[in-house]
């Protein structure tokens, strides 16, 4: 007898004006795995992650996390659920500072209201003096101490990425939902990136679905992939499966194919503007 | 916000890398940084209610000012403009959360102050609740309100709400004229009744250090007391949980939904607060007029106008910027009846002059209609060349005399040579 | 019976002039995205003009109309080069800012020239009912109706098949790609606003004869209605606003024509019948009737 895994997505299917974006998906993730999404542009593995974290409402199919079905509920109770995402043009609130981001993240662990916020006495007090120690925390995690107090939309991109897997990462989520992490950044950054992933997984007790166009991290961290095309999943399993599955290479030789210090780099670094 | 992609690819020498050997083991277990690890940085665990001594001094001063200013001043009509000016004021701390923090915009404020007016006028006034009761119903009934148009929110975006809050004008407007048992219709309703007293404190009737105030001037205590109060809510509300959640909505309402805010909740809440403020503003300003009338639509459109226009001068998104917002321009039309005399001088080839109180005199604008073209003009000025409001100006015209100045040194030019060759880029 | 004919008639004319001030109004939306509420201004100060150059110059009315458009038109460019122009690429919040405060500037200059009460400003068309079967037309509503018409036809031969029109529906689209087609975005700006502008004294002096001819600074008011008009028919679309607009006028003169036997609802509730016309709709379809669903950013 298995135990049941953390995530079950079975049979999701979505449409948009009669375009059918997803078709029949189904893969699962393990406690505490890394499990991939790839698939070339336009292959539906953004719509999933919306789909998981209610963005998007799937006509068909079920999304069932920790043994409840997600599918129909708000985003915000997705959320409050210990689910937690980024997005893969960033969704940070720009204005505001970096403590401010990060303690939006810890927004459901947090209860006081806008009265008892506005009296600022009490409860409402003590809880954020607790969560702010924490969310320091994670400053010193992400290594961010030197971009406090500005608004965090004037920071660097790459800075900003990690910001936001700062901020999905203070939610303390069992399940981090990440969604293209490494667009758009240098070399030095993503090497940042998949060391900061790996951390993670050392420290804290989550799992991740990730969302990637660069095989390189890819393949470095994850411990499983599920592969993606228009809308349907054509292979899943271990890295070193799926990467050769002969329809995934079919998929991404329509895109592009290189070779890159004797690993397969499948699609190339996404053009991508924040 | 994102940055534009230039530079993008270069590696930035201040960013800093993260360390390859785990720091902080198990930091995820503990709730309390250890002693030596400590957190970095942020050392901050509170955001305080004044950042920066600057800001300290000046609120303490500012305070200080309010305070005694009626000591100096008891000539009743500055002390009425004044007290308007802080009735405005929190009509403007109330707009200023909905638009600058919440990020909605809003035509309908009017509608909550002529709200508030009548709801004085027949409570306070002819019914005789005490102070208390009607500034509490005040605010009860205008967040009631504000919560129903919060839904409309929610379902329509930017130019549509905009719009769509201009509807609570006319609907407004119509009550007022229809329902006449409560508003007295076209004739108006007295709010001089209204009682003033808060227990043994009667604001009509005030001893303080030992003097007697006049009316007039425990009406302007009661207004600011109100601007003090409002000023520090909102300020603990923007640095809390719930005033976050509202700022996130506005920089990008899917993320913030997507970390747990229920957008819906904060966006309604955002709209009853301001709407009760706006209430509360109008209730006390109506009881300054002495009198209430019913206000044709386009005067209230003017009139919601002027409120965006002070939120915009004073500076958007700021606490402070509704206050001095108000202060400047509230008593705009005040003022210009009181110094109407240099601007009356009559217009060359025109025969008119420019502004009069008289009618007899057929100025070319009346007192009201000058101040309307000014609120206009400052609204559309600053829009243009100062979008940060009063302070951003103030920044903007000291970086161009620092300008003329540099080209005035720039006579000795090698000086102004070098200082570009050192400078490369600047 | 009869009543319900002459309703739909008066409504539907009534709906014709909301509906040219909601065009004005599409086509500044449609080519800069700026939502201008300065449009209400537009017909007033449009209005007066016509006004000054007819009774006041004794200027015959056609030419005085026309000399109107055509300064309303260049009112609308000035505006736009000195003004607007700035504020290209700025949020969509502060564009109605600023035109909020032009309507403000544009209604009170209107009032404080053209200063004395009563002014009337007669039309050719004015008085004058004909009676078929029994139901008695206004040949005013026949003007306004055929006038609306004529003008909305141009609109449409204008857009589908000049070369600025169609140069303005490229700019609409997207701005890059029709810059490098040739086409002036900054022009095709220019001529939105002054075609905003022209429109506005040809329903202005509509709504003023409607009115029995007297001429008040509140015209600006009524084309207030324009708005819902507009917003319910969908922000980017010109049939749209014709949609809307002959919706608008119906409701309100049905509103007004039956408001008697719905007294409860208070009088002149004609007035916010346009609003809660608008509401109801948007609740049911939030980007009108014909608009394009888009995620709008305030």
């Amino acid at each position: 007898m298995s135990a049941p895994h953390i995530l079950e997505v079975s049979g999701v299917s979505l449409r948009f004006a009669g375009v059918r974006a997803l078709d029949d998906v189904t893969f699962h993730a393990e406690r505490g795995e890394l499990l991939a999404l790839i698939g070339p542009n336009g292959a539906g593995k953004t719509s999933v992650l919306n789909c998981i974290s209610g963005v998007y409402h799937p006509r068909e199919g079920s999304i069932v996390f920790e043994g409840r079905n997600l599918v129909g509920r708000r985003p915000y109770r997705i959320a409050a659920g210990g689910v937690a995402r980024t997005f893969q043009n960033l969704g940070l609130f720009g204005t505001l500072d970096l403590m401010e981001n990060l303690m939006l993240g810890r927004h459901i662990h947090m209860r006081s209201g806008v009265l008892a916020g506005s009296i600022w006495l009490g409860r409402a007090r003590r809880e954020e003096v607790l969560n702010r120690r924490r969310c320091a925390e994670f400053v010193e995690l992400l290594d961010l101490g030197a971009f406090t107090g500005r608004p965090v939309g004037l920071l660097p991109y790459g800075i900003q990425k990690r910001i936001e897997i700062g901020r999905a990462l203070a939610a303390e989520p069992r399940l981090l939902l990440l969604d293209e992490p490494v667009a758009g950044m240098t070399g030095e950054e993503q090497e940042q990136t998949s060391d900061l992933l790996r951390r993670i997984r050392l420290e804290m007790d989550l799992t991740i679905i990730l969302v990637e166009h660069h095989m390189n991290l890819v393949l470095e961290v994850a411990d499983r992939l599920v592969a993606m095309n228009f809308g349907k999943v054509i292979s899943s399993g271990r890295p070193e499966e799926v990467s050769v599955h002969p329809e995934v290479v079919k998929a991404y030789l329509g895109s592009a194919k290189s070779e890159v210090g004797g690993r397969p780099v499948l699609a190339p670094p996404d053009a991508l503007e924040g | 916000m994102t940055l534009d992609g230039a530079g993008r690819g270069e590696p930035r020498p201040h960013t800093p890398r993260i360390e390859r050997t785990p720091r902080t083991q198990g930091f995820m277990r503990r709730m309390l940084p250890s002693p030596e690890t400590g957190p970095p940085q942020p050392a901050r665990l509170l955001t305080p209610l004044l950042p920066g001594v600057g800001a300290k001094v000046s609120t303490a001063l500012f305070a200080a000012g309010v305070l005694v200013c009626p000591i100096f001043l008891d000539d009743p009509f500055w002390i009425t403009v004044l007290a308007n000016s802080g009735s405005f004021a929190v009509a403007a701390l109330g707009l200023s959360l909905l638009t600058g923090f919440a990020g909605q915009v809003s035509l309908g404020h009017a509608a909550f102050i002529t709200v508030g007016s009548y709801l004085v006028a027949f409570f306070g006034a002819r019914l005789g609740w005490p102070l208390p009761a009607w500034l509490a119903l005040s605010a009860v009934v205008g967040a009631i309100i504000g919560a129903l148009v919060g839904p409309f929110a929610l379902r329509f975006k930017g130019n549509y709400l905009v719009v769509v809050t201009l509807a609570l004008i006319f609907v407004v407007t119509h009550v007022v004229r229809n329902w006449e048992g409560f508003t007295g219709g076209f004739d108006g309703v007295s709010t001089n009744k209204a009682p003033m007293a808060l227990g043994s404190v009667d604001f009509a009737n005030l001893e303080l250090f030992g003097r007697q105030f006049s009316r007039e001037q425990g009406l302007y205590y009661l207004s600011w007391i109100l601007v003090g109060l409002g000023a520090l809510l909102l300020r603990n509300l923007v640095r809390s949980r719930a005033g976050r959640a509202i700022q996130a909505v506005r920089d990008r309402d899917l993320a913030a939904e997507t970390v747990g805010v229920n957008v819906a909740r904060y966006k309604i809440a955002a709209f009853a607060i301001s709407s009760a403020l706006a209430t509360v503003a109008g209730s006390v300003y109506a009881v300054g007029l002495r009198f209430v009338s019913p206000r044709e639509p386009l005067a209230e459109l003017f009139l919601s106008i002027r409120f965006v226009a002070i939120i915009i001068v004073g500076g958007m998104g700021t606490i402070y910027g509704a206050v001095v917002g108000a202060l400047l321009l509230g008593p705009l039309p005040e003022l210009v009846k009181q110094f109407v005399e240099y601007l009356s001088f009559s217009i060359p080839g025109l025969g008119r002059p420019l502004v009069s109180t008289l009618a007899s005199e057929n100025p070319l604008f009346s007192v009201s209609a000058f101040s309307e073209i000014v609120f206009g003009l400052l609204l559309v000025l600053f829009v243009v060349f100062w979008p940060q409001g009063i302070s951003g100006m103030i920044r903007s015209l000291r970086g161009r005399a620092r300008q003329l100045r540099r080209l005035g040194t720039r006579n000795g030019w090698a000086r102004g040579t070098a200082r570009r060759n050192a400078t490369p880029g600047a | 019976m009869e009543k319900f004919f002459q309703l739909t008639v008066s409504g539907v004319a009534l709906g014709g002039i909301y509906a040219l001030v909601a065009l004005g109004f599409v086509v500044v939306y449609k080519s800069s995205r700026a939502f201008n509420f300065a449009q209400g201004g537009f017909v007033t100060l449009g209005t007066f003009l016509v006004y000054q150059f007819t009774i006041d110059w004794g200027l015959n009315f056609w030419v005085s109309l026309l000399l109107g458009i055509v300064s309303m038109a260049l009112v609308g460019m000035f505006l736009e080069r000195v003004v607007m122009r700035q504020m290209v690429g700025k949020p969509a919040f502060a564009v109605v800012l600023v035109t909020l405060g032009l309507l403000l500037i544009i209604e009170q200059v209107v009032r404080a020239v053209w200063t004395a009460p009563g002014l009337i400003l007669t039309v050719p068309w004015s008085g004058g009912n004909t009676t078929v079967g029994g139901v008695t037309f206004s040949h005013t509503d026949f003007w306004t109706m055929g006038a609306t018409a004529a003008l909305l036809v141009a609109f449409f031969l204008f857009f589908g098949f000049t070369r600025a029109g169609l140069g303005m529906r490229a700019a609409a689209l997207d701005q890059e790609a029709a810059a490098a087609q040739g086409v002036s975005v900054g022009r095709a700006f220019s001529l939105s606003w002054a075609i905003a502008a022209a429109v506005a004294p040809v329903a202005g002096v509509m709504l003023t004869s409607r009115g029995g001819s007297a001429l008040t600074a509140n015209i600006g008011f009524i084309a207030l209605a324009a708005f819902p008009a507009m917003i319910l028919g969908g922000l980017d679309s010109t049939s749209g606003a014709v949609l809307g607009g002959v919706l608008v006028g119906l409701a309100e003169i049905y509103t007004q024509g039956y408001l008697d036997d719905v007294a409860w609802l208070g009088s002149n509730f004609e007035v916010v019948m346009p609003y809660v016309m608008m509401v109801l709709v948007l609740l049911w379809r939030p980007h009108g009737l014909l608009g394009t669903p888009q995620v709008e950013r305030a």
